[in-house]
C-alpha cells in the first residue's frame, strides 16, 4: 500500500510535470490585470492566417487577461480599413504597409512608437533591447513618417518584414546555352547580352519559345529600380516636384521599356497573355525573372530545375531596388494601448521573427533573425544565397511615400501603361504622368 | 419532308451564332472546373474543405440570400403596386426619385451605408448584410411595370366583391404576378448570393461571413503563391445554388424579362 501511495504521489507531480509544459507559463508579472479585447487586422493568405493565430493562442497563455480578435481581412484590405479609420473604428493594431502609412499617420491615427523596446524573449526574463541594432535601418526608415503635428519624423509602425527584388536565374537555361552564370556585379549591359542569348526563337516567327527575362509590367516596384539605377527618381527630395521628366529618370524609363519592345528579350502582354510571371519561370518559358521573397515558396514546391538568385543589374547609378517594409502599428485611438503594445513586443519578439522568417515568405526586419539559420537555412533553396537578399537591403531606397498615397498609387501603377504595351513613347507618357501628378503635390 | 430555301439556311446560322455564343460562354466555367480537378484529382476539393468552413460559410450565404430575396419581393412588389396603381401628391416625383437612385453606384453609397450600420450597432451581423439590400429601387421599377400591365377589370371585380386596397393587392394582384415575381427573385437571390464588397466590408469574423468573402480568404499576399486548383474549386462549390435556382426559375424568368418588353 505505501509503495502504491507513493507511485500515485509520483505519477501526479509526473502529470502536473507534462501538463504544466503543454503551454507556456503565463507572465506573473503582466501588467495589464483587468480582461482587454485586442482587434488586430492583418491581410494574407491561409499560411499566414493560420501562422498568426497559433501565435494569438501562445500569447493568450502568456497573458491571459489578453485576447486578440483577429480581423483577417483577405481583399481590399486598404479600403476597409479606410472605412474603419473613418468610422473611428480603428483596430486596436493594424499590419501596415510603408507605402500606405503616411495615410494614416499623417491623420494621428497611430501612436508614435519610437520610445518602444523590444523584450529579449515573451517571458520578460532578457533585458530589453532598443530598436535600432535591432531592426534593419532602412526598415525602420520606412516606417518613420516625416508628418506630423511637430514636423519631425516619428516612427509610426515597428517593422515586420522588408520587402525588395532580386532576379531569379534558371541555372539549367544558362546551361543549355553554354553560359556562365552573371556575378552579383553585373551590369544593364550584361543583362541585354545574356537575354538575348536565352531568348530563343527556332522557328524565327518573331515569337520566341523561350525568353530571356520577365518581370511584371505595371507596378512602379519593378520600373522604378531602373529608374533609380540609372540615377533619378520619381519624386523631389524635398516632395514637391514629379521628376521623372530628368535625364536619368528617362534613361531608366527607357531601357525598362526597351527590354520588352525594342530589345524583346522579354515576353510583350500578348504573349504572355494570363500566365503569371511564376508560371512562365517553371515551365522555363523564361529564364530569369526580376521578383521578391515571396517566390521563393513557390519555387521551392514545385520547380523541377535548379536556381538561384542575384542582385538586379547595375545601372550608371548602381543597382537599387525599392525597400519597402510591413509593420505593426498601434492606433491612437485604442482603449487599450499598454496591451496592444504587448502584443506587438511579442510579435517583434526573435522567436515570432523566426517562425515568420521560415515560412520563406519574406524577409524580416530583424538583423539577427535575417542572419540565422531560420532564414539562410543551406537545406533549403537558395541557401546561403539568401544572402543576397540581405545584401540589397543597404543599398536599397527606402520607398517614398505621400498622403495622397492611394491616388499617386493608382496614378504610377496605370499612367505608364500605354508606354509598357508600346503605344506610347516614354516622353510622351512622362509629360502626361506629371500633368496629372503635379497638382497633388502642390496642394497644402 | 426537310425545308430547304432561305428560312432554313436563317435558322441553320442563327443556331451557329448561338452555339458560338454557348460556347464563348461556358468557356470560363469549363476552365474553372478543369483547374479545379489537377490531374483529375479531388485534392483540390478536400483541401478547400480542410481549409475553410465552407459549410458555415455556405449557410450564411443561404440564410441572407433567401432572406433578402423575401424582404426584396415583398417590399418592391407593396411599393410597385402603390406607384401603378395608387394616386397621391408627388407620386411622378417620388417614382423619379426612386430611379435616379439607379444611376448611382453602389460604391458610393458605402460609405454613408457603413456608418448607418455602425449607428444602429448592425456591424457584424446578420442585419448589415440583409436589410440593405431589401431596398431595390430595380424591384420596384420592375413591379411597377408589371403591375401598370395587369388588367383592371380583375381589381374592379374584387371592389366590388367589398376588398380594401390591401386585399385586392395580397390576393389578387400578388399572386397573379408571379413571372414577375419569380424574375426579380432570381435577380434578388444571385445579387445577394455574389455579393462580394458589402460582406466584406460589413463583416469581421467567420461567423457572419458569406461564401464569397469566405473564398478571397484562399488569396494570398501576391498572385504567383495563390492555390489556384483550390480556388476554382471553391468558385465550382459556390455556383451550384445559382444555378439551381436559375434551373427552377427559369421559365417564370424569361416571362417575366418579357414582361417589360411591350406595353399595353
Amino acid at each position: 500500500m505505501p509503495l502504491s501511495l507513493h507511485f500515485f504521489k509520483c505519477l501526479l507531480v509526473l502529470l502536473l510535470i507534462c501538463f504544466s509544459g503543454c503551454k507556456p507559463a503565463p507572465v506573473k508579472t503582466s501588467p495589464v490585470k483587468t480582461p482587454v479585447t485586442l482587434e488586430f487586422s492583418i491581410w494574407g493568405g491561409p499560411a499566414e492566417k493560420a501562422l498568426y493565430q497559433q501565435e494569438i493562442t501562445v500569447f493568450e497563455a502568456l497573458h491571459p487577461q489578453i485576447h486578440i480578435a483577429l480581423l483577417h481581412i483577405p481583399d481590399n484590405y486598404y479600403q476597409k480599413l479606410h472605412l474603419l479609420a473613418a468610422s473611428d473604428l480603428l483596430p486596436d493594431i493594424v499590419m501596415i504597409n510603408s507605402q500606405y502609412l503616411p495615410v494614416y499617420a499623417s491623420h494621428g491615427l497611430f501612436e508614435d512608437m519610437s520610445g518602444f523596446q523590444l523584450v529579449g524573449s515573451e517571458t520578460s526574463k532578457s533585458p530589453s533591447e532598443s530598436l535600432s541594432g535591432i531592426f534593419y535601418p532602412n526598415a525602420l526608415k520606412a516606417m518613420e513618417t516625416p508628418i506630423n503635428t511637430s514636423g519631425k519624423p516619428v516612427l509610426a509602425a515597428i517593422p515586420r518584414d522588408i520587402s525588395n527584388l532580386v532576379v531569379y536565374l534558371n541555372k539549367e537555361a544558362f546551361r543549355r546555352r553554354h553560359l556562365s552564370l552573371p556575378k552579383a556585379n553585373w551590369t544593364w549591359a550584361d543583362l541585354l547580352r545574356i537575354g538575348k542569348i536565352l531568348t530563343v526563337d527556332n522557328d524565327h516567327d518573331g515569337r520566341p519559345e523561350q525568353y530571356g527575362l520577365s518581370f511584371y509590367k505595371n507596378p512602379p516596384l519593378f520600373w522604378l529600380p531602373f529608374v533609380w539605377s540609372a540615377g533619378g527618381d520619381w519624386l523631389s527630395p524635398d516632395g514637391r516636384r514629379v521628376t521623372l521628366n530628368t535625364k536619368e529618370a528617362q534613361e531608366g524609363l527607357r531601357f525598362y521599356q526597351g527590354l520588352r519592345h525594342h530589345f524583346h528579350i522579354a515576353p510583350r502582354q500578348e504573349e504572355s497573355g494570363s500566365r503569371l510571371m511564376s508560371e512562365l519561370f517553371l515551365n522555363q518559358t523564361v529564364a530569369m525573372m526580376i521578383s521578391g521573397r515571396w517566390t521563393v515558396p513557390v519555387l521551392r514546391e514545385k520547380a523541377t530545375f535548379d536556381w538561384d538568385v542575384l542582385p538586379l543589374p547595375r545601372g550608371s547609378a548602381g543597382s537599387k531596388v525599392g525597400i519597402d517594409a510591413t509593420g505593426y502599428a498601434v492606433s491612437h485611438a485604442s482603449k487599450h494601448k499598454e496591451a496592444a503594445k504587448l502584443w506587438v513586443q511579442f510579435l517583434s519578439s526573435r522567436t515570432v521573427q523566426e517562425k515568420l522568417a521560415q515560412s520563406g515568405l519574406l524577409i524580416p526586419a530583424r538583423q539577427d533573425v535575417a542572419e540565422s539559420k531560420a532564414f539562410l537555412d543551406p537545406s533549403h533553396k537558395p541557401g546561403e544565397h539568401a544572402r543576397v537578399f540581405l545584401d540589397v537591403i543597404s543599398s536599397g531606397v527606402p520607398t517614398r511615400s505621400h498622403p495622397r498615397w492611394n491616388e499617386m498609387s493608382e496614378a504610377l501603377n496605370h499612367g505608364f501603361e500605354p508606354v509598357w504595351n508600346g503605344e506610347e513613347t516614354v516622353e510622351t507618357g512622362t509629360e502626361r504622368l506629371i500633368r496629372q501628378m503635379q497638382p497633388w503635390l502642390e496642394q497644402p | 419532308m426537310r425545308s430547304t430555301g432561305p428560312q432554313s439556311l436563317r435558322t441553320f446560322w442563327s443556331q451557329v451564332i448561338l452555339l458560338l455564343g454557348s460556347v464563348l460562354m461556358l468557356y470560363p466555367f469549363v476552365v474553372m472546373i478543369v483547374i479545379s480537378f489537377p490531374h483529375g484529382s479531388t485534392e483540390a476539393y478536400s483541401r478547400l474543405f480542410q481549409t475553410l468552413p465552407m459549410g458555415w460559410y455556405t449557410w450564411n450565404s443561404f440564410l441572407v440570400a433567401v432572406l433578402s430575396t423575401i424582404g426584396t419581393l415583398i417590399l418592391s412588389a407593396m411599393a410597385g403596386y402603390g406607384f401603378a396603381r395608387l394616386h397621391f401628391k408627388g407620386k411622378s416625383w417620388l417614382f423619379f426619385l426612386f430611379l435616379i437612385t439607379l444611376m448611382v453606384p453602389p460604391q458610393v453609397n458605402m460609405v454613408p451605408l457603413f456608418f448607418l450600420m455602425k449607428q444602429f450597432h448592425w456591424l457584424n451581423t446578420m442585419n448589415a448584410l440583409v436589410i440593405p439590400g431589401i431596398f431595390s429601387a430595380f424591384g420596384v421599377f420592375l413591379m411597377r411595370q408589371w403591375f401598370q400591365g395587369f388588367p383592371k377589370e380583375l381589381e374592379e371585380a374584387a371592389y366590388l366583391d367589398g376588398c380594401s386596397v390591401w386585399q385586392t393587392f395580397w390576393w389578387i394582384a400578388f399572386p397573379l404576378a408571379a413571372p414577375a415575381v419569380a424574375t426579380l427573385g432570381i435577380f434578388a437571390f444571385i445579387n445577394a448570393w455574389n455579393s462580394f464588397m458589402w460582406p466584406l466590408v460589413v463583416t469581421h469574423s467567420d461567423s457572419v461571413r458569406t461564401l464569397p468573402v469566405g473564398l478571397a480568404t484562399l488569396k494570398a499576399s501576391f498572385r504567383d503563391i495563390v492555390d489556384w486548383p483550390v480556388v476554382m474549386a471553391g468558385a465550382t462549390v459556390s455556383i451550384l445554388p445559382v444555378v439551381l435556382v436559375f434551373l427552377i426559375g427559369q421559365k417564370a424568368f424569361i416571362k417575366g424579362i418579357m414582361s417589360g418588353a411591350s406595353k399595353e
